[in-house]
C-alpha cells in the first residue's frame, strides 16, 4: 500500500467518523470531535465518488443536522478545515459555521463573548486630522491600508503630499481604503502618534 | 477620529474592558478588567495589515530593545495580574511585558517594541494563561508527558520514587527533549544526611515523605530540619495506618515548619479519617488531587481498585480489601471541594499515575470551580464562615466569576510555584517569568488548548496534517511543534534543582543542555504566603465518619453526576 501520512490521517478520520455514525445510529447526540469527523468523512467520500469541489462542500454542510449534536457543539464548531482529493488533485475546503444553517448562535453558548459596552468605538480619537482630496490616475485599483505613511503612497495617487507628511488614514487598524481608476475620494488623515508624531508638532 | 460599531471592534480585535467571556461549557464567566492595547494602532500581521516596515514595526529597533516574540491581542487570565486584554512580549524566552506592543515612532505608550526581528503571533480572540504547574507527579511511565502538555501542563514537580540518583539521571535524560520544566522530589527513606546530600547533588529539588516508605515522626522531623538547612521542599503523605503516628503526632513532628501536604482529603493516602485536620495548620500548604475533584457519584467506587493496584495490595487478601475501604470515606471527599472554595486547600495537582490524571490538572480545577459556584448558590453553603467573595452572587443579572476563576487557576499555577520556590520562573505571566504560555479558544478553555508556548516558542499544539496547504487542517492532533522537538526543547525548558547542588558538575554529569535553575524562598512559608488561597480553617472532624464541620455547619458538597469540559469535547 505504501501509505503516505496523508492516507494514514484519513484513516484516522474514517475511524472517528465510523464511531460517530454508530453513536448517531444509537440515538446519541454528537460531541464536537464526532461532528467534525462526520463532516470530514462526508466530504472525503463525496470526493472519492467523483463529486466536484462545490458538491463536496455541499456534502460536508449537509452531513450533520444541528439537532443531532449536543447543545453547544454548534457554537464550538466554528470551522472545519480539510483537504480532499477531487478530480484535479488535492484541494482545501473550509466550511464556516457548518451547523449554523443561517441561524444565530446561542449568545450565551460555550465560549460566548458578551459585550460589556455596546457603544460605537472611537478610533484615533484626539489626533490632529486633515481632509485631503485624493485622485487616482492609475488604470488599476489601488488600496491603502491604515498605517501606510500616506505621503509615500503610489505616485499615481494625486494629492497634496507635503500636507500629508506625518499622516496616515483615519480608519481602524488593519482596515483600508480603495480607489477605482480615475476615482477621487476625500479622505481623512490623522497624524501618527509616538515620537515621530511629536517631532512633527 | 473614526467610529466603528461595538460588534465590529470585537470582531477585529477581540474582547475589551468590561466584556465577559464564558469559559468552555462551564458556568464560569470572566470579565476583562483592563485593556492595555493601543487603540487605533493594534499590531496586526497579514495582507493589508500593519505589522510591517514603517508601520507598527519600529525599523530602527533591531537588537536588544526589540521583542523576540509577540503574541498580539490576547486576553490574559493570570492569577496575579488578573484578566487583561494585552499584547504579550517575549525576550530571551521570558516575559518582557504584558502591555502595548508596536512602534514608539507612531504610537503612544508603547512598552513592547516590535522590530524587524520580532516573530509575531496573532492572539486576537484567544485567551492566554500561564502553563500549569503540576506539583504531584509520579513519573511511572513517559506516556504521561504528551497528555500533560496536551492539557496545558508545562512544569512538573515529581512526588518521590524517582530516586536513587542513577534512576533520577535516567528520568532527567528521558525528559531532556520534552518541552516541560521538571523538578524531582526524591523519596526520603532514611535518617542519614549523606543519602539526602547525594539526592540533592543528583538534582533533587526536595523530598517526599511517603507512608509506603515510612512517614514516621522522627523522619518528618529529620527531613524538615534538613530542608530548613538546605532550602529544599518537603512534600508529605502521612501515616494512614497509624502505625507510627496519628494526626496529632504528625502535626507535632511538623512543629510549625513549612511542608506541602499531599491529597489532604485523605483518600489518596494518610491519616484515616481525619487527615483533613491539617487545614488548621498555617505552616502546612495543602493540596488535593485530580481523581477526587470534583466529588462525583463514581468517585468512591473507582477508588477501591485504584488504591488496591497502586499500593501493591491484593484482592486475594481480605485484610487488604478492608484496609482500602476504610480509606475511601465519602464524607471527606464531600468536604474537599468546600475547603478548596474556602482557600484552605490551596493547590490542585494530578498525582499522575500514582492515582491521578495528569492531562486533567487544569480541567479538574475548572470543573471544581464550576461545581463550587453551584454549591455557593445552594443551602449547603449557608452559614459557613470565611467563604470568599463571589461576584456572581452579588449581582446575578450581570454575572461574572472573575475572582473565582483566578482563585482556581491559582491552584494549578502560582500556588504550587510559590510552594516549591519556583514562582520567580513559572506560575504567572509577570515580567521575568519563563514564557510558558497556554493559548486557548474560549469555548475550549480548560480542556483542549490551541497552542503551548514553552520558553517563548511554540512547543506543542493541536497540529493538523503536514501535507496540507494550511496549518490546522483535519485531523488536528496534539503534537510537538518546533520548540518541542529534540534539541529545540531543552533551549526552552529548565530543570529545577537546589542551591545546594553543584550545578556545573551536575550539568556535566547529566550532559544536559537545559538550564539548571535553583529553587528559592520556599522555607518559612505559611498559608498566607500563597497568592489567592490563604485560609486556615478550624474544622471539626468526626473521628468515626470523617465528616467535617466548620463553625458548627457541616462542610459538604453533594456528589455531582455530570461535569462540564467533558462529553462535548472528548470523542469517547
Amino acid at each position: 500500500m505504501h501509505l503516505i501520512p496523508w492516507e494514514e490521517e484519513r484513516i484516522q478520520l474514517f475511524a472517528a467518523a465510523e464511531l460517530a455514525r454508530r453513536h448517531r445510529a444509537a440515538g446519541l447526540l454528537l460531541n464536537h470531535p464526532e461532528a467534525v469527523a462526520l463532516i470530514c468523512d462526508a466530504m472525503l467520500e463525496a470526493a472519492r465518488a467523483g463529486a466536484s469541489y462545490e458538491a463536496v462542500e455541499a456534502a460536508g454542510l449537509a452531513e450533520v443536522e444541528p439537532s443531532e449534536v449536543i447543545p453547544g457543539v454548534r457554537e464550538l464548531l466554528t470551522e472545519v478545515r480539510l483537504e480532499v482529493l477531487v478530480g484535479d488533485g488535492a484541494r482545501l475546503i473550509v466550511l464556516l459555521d457548518p451547523l449554523g444553517r443561517g441561524e444565530l448562535p446561542d449568545r450565551f453558548g460555550p465560549g460566548a463573548l458578551v459585550l460589556g459596552d455596546l457603544e460605537d468605538r472611537e478610533v484615533n480619537a484626539g489626533r490632529e486630522a486633515i481632509d485631503l482630496a485624493v485622485t487616482s490616475q492609475s488604470r488599476r485599483r489601488i488600496r491603502v491600508s491604515s498605517h501606510y505613511p500616506f505621503h509615500r503612497t503610489n505616485q499615481r495617487l494625486e494629492f497634496d503630499r507635503a500636507a500629508a507628511d506625518g499622516f496616515r488614514l483615519d480608519v481602524p487598524s488593519g482596515a483600508y481604503i480603495g480607489w477605482e481608476p480615475g476615482e477621487t475620494k476625500i479622505v481623512r488623515l490623522v497624524r501618527v502618534a509616538g515620537s515621530s508624531g511629536k517631532a512633527a508638532r | 477620529m473614526t467610529r466603528i460599531s461595538a460588534q465590529e471592534y470585537r470582531e477585529r480585535y477581540g474582547a475589551t474592558t468590561g466584556d465577559r467571556i464564558r469559559l468552555g461549557d462551564t458556568n464560569l464567566w470572566v470579565r476583562v478588567q483592563e485593556d492595555r492595547s493601543a487603540p487605533g494602532d493594534e499590531p496586526i500581521w497579514g495582507y493589508a495589515k500593519n505589522l510591517r516596515m514603517r508601520m507598527t514595526q519600529d525599523d530602527s529597533a533591531a537588537g536588544p530593545s526589540e521583542l523576540d516574540v509577540l503574541i498580539a491581542g490576547v486576553v490574559v487570565i493570570d492569577p496575579v495580574l488578573g484578566v487583561i486584554k494585552a499584547d504579550i512580549g517575549i525576550k530571551d524566552g521570558r516575559i518582557a511585558g504584558i502591555g502595548r506592543a508596536g512602534s514608539p515612532l507612531i504610537s503612544d505608550g508603547i512598552d513592547l517594541v516590535v522590530g524587524p526581528h520580532t516573530k509575531p503571533y496573532m492572539g486576537y480572540g484567544l485567551i492566554a494563561t500561564p502553563g500549569a504547574v503540576d506539583s504531584h507527579v509520579h513519573t511511572i511511565t513517559p506516556e504521561l508527558l504528551a497528555p500533560a502538555l496536551s492539557g496545558g501542563v508545562t512544569t512538573i514537580i515529581t512526588a518521590g520514587f524517582e530516586e536513587p540518583p542513577f534512576a533520577m539521571e535516567r528520568v532527567l535524560a528521558g525528559v531532556e527533549d520534552w518541552p516541560l520544566n521538571i523538578g524531582l522530589q526524591a523519596g526520603a527513606r532514611a535518617l542519614d544526611e549523606e543519602h539526602m546530600d547525594a539526592l540533592l547533588a543528583a538534582g533533587a529539588v526536595g523530598f517526599k515523605i511517603h507512608e509506603d516508605n515510612g512517614a514516621y515522626p522522627d523522619l518528618i522531623d529529620h527531613v524538615l530540619r534538613y530542608a530548613d538547612a538546605h532550602e529544599c521542599s518537603v512534600s508529605l503523605h502521612t501515616d494512614g495506618l497509624h502505625e507510627s503516628a496519628e494526626l496529632e503526632d504528625t502535626v507535632a513532628a511538623i512543629g510549625s515548619r513549612t511542608v506541602h501536604a499531599y491529597h489532604v482529603e485523605g483518600v489518596g493516602g494518610g491519616h484515616v479519617p481525619d487527615l483533613l485536620g491539617l487545614v488548621r495548620e498555617p505552616s502546612v500548604l495543602c493540596s488535593s488531587t485530580t481523581p477526587t475533584l470534583p466529588f462525583g457519584v463514581s468517585t468512591a467506587v473507582e477508588h477501591v481498585p485504584m488504591i488496591m493496584l497502586n499500593h501493591g495490595l491484593s484482592y486475594a487478601v481480605p485484610d487488604d480489601v478492608a484496609l482500602v475501604h476504610e480509606r475511601v470515606l465519602p464524607a471527606r471527599m464531600a468536604a474537599e471541594g468546600p475547603l478548596h472554595e474556602l482557600g484552605a486547600i490551596g493547590i490542585i495537582n494530578s498525582d499522575s499515575q500514582g492515582m491521578g490524571r495528569i492531562g486533567e490538572t487544569t480541567r479538574r480545577a475548572m470543573q471544581l470551580a464550576h461545581v463550587m459556584k453551584a454549591w455557593r448558590r445552594s443551602s449547603a453553603s449557608e452559614g459557613i464562615p470565611g467563604l470568599p467573595l463571589d461576584e456572581g452572587l452579588a449581582d446575578p443579572d450581570d454575572r461574572d466569576d472573575t475572582s473565582r476563576v483566578l482563585r482556581y487557576l491559582a491552584k494549578v499555577t502560582i500556588e504550587p510555584s510559590i510552594t516549591h520556590g519556583i514562582a520567580d520562573h513559572v506560575g504567572s505571566l509577570q515580567v521575568g517569568r519563563l514564557a510558558d504560555i497556554v493559548l486557548w479558544r474560549p469555548g475550549f478553555f480548560g480542556v483542549k488548548p490551541e497552542w503551548i508556548f514553552k520558553g517563548g516558542f511554540p512547543a506543542w499544539g493541536a497540529l493538523g496534517e503536514g501535507n496540507a496547504s494550511l496549518e490546522r487542517s483535519e485531523p488536528t492532533r496534539y503534537r510537538a511543534d518546533w520548540g518541542g522537538r529534540p534539541e529545540a526543547a531543552p533551549k526552552g525548558a529548565v530543570n529545577f534543582v537546589t542551591g545546594a547542588a553543584d550545578r556545573s558538575a551536575l550539568a556535566r554529569r547529566l550532559g544536559t543542555r537545559r538550564a539548571l535553575v535553583p529553587v528559592r524562598g520556599l522555607r518559612g512559608l505559611t498559608r498566607s504566603s500563597l497568592a489567592l488561597n490563604q485560609a486556615t480553617a478550624p474544622v471539626d472532624i468526626d473521628i468515626r465518619t470523617g465528616a467535617v464541620a466548620l463553625g458548627g455547619r457541616p462542610l459538604a458538597v453533594a456528589p455531582v453526576s455530570e461535569v462540564p469540559l467533558s462529553r462535548r469535547y472528548l470523542l469517547r
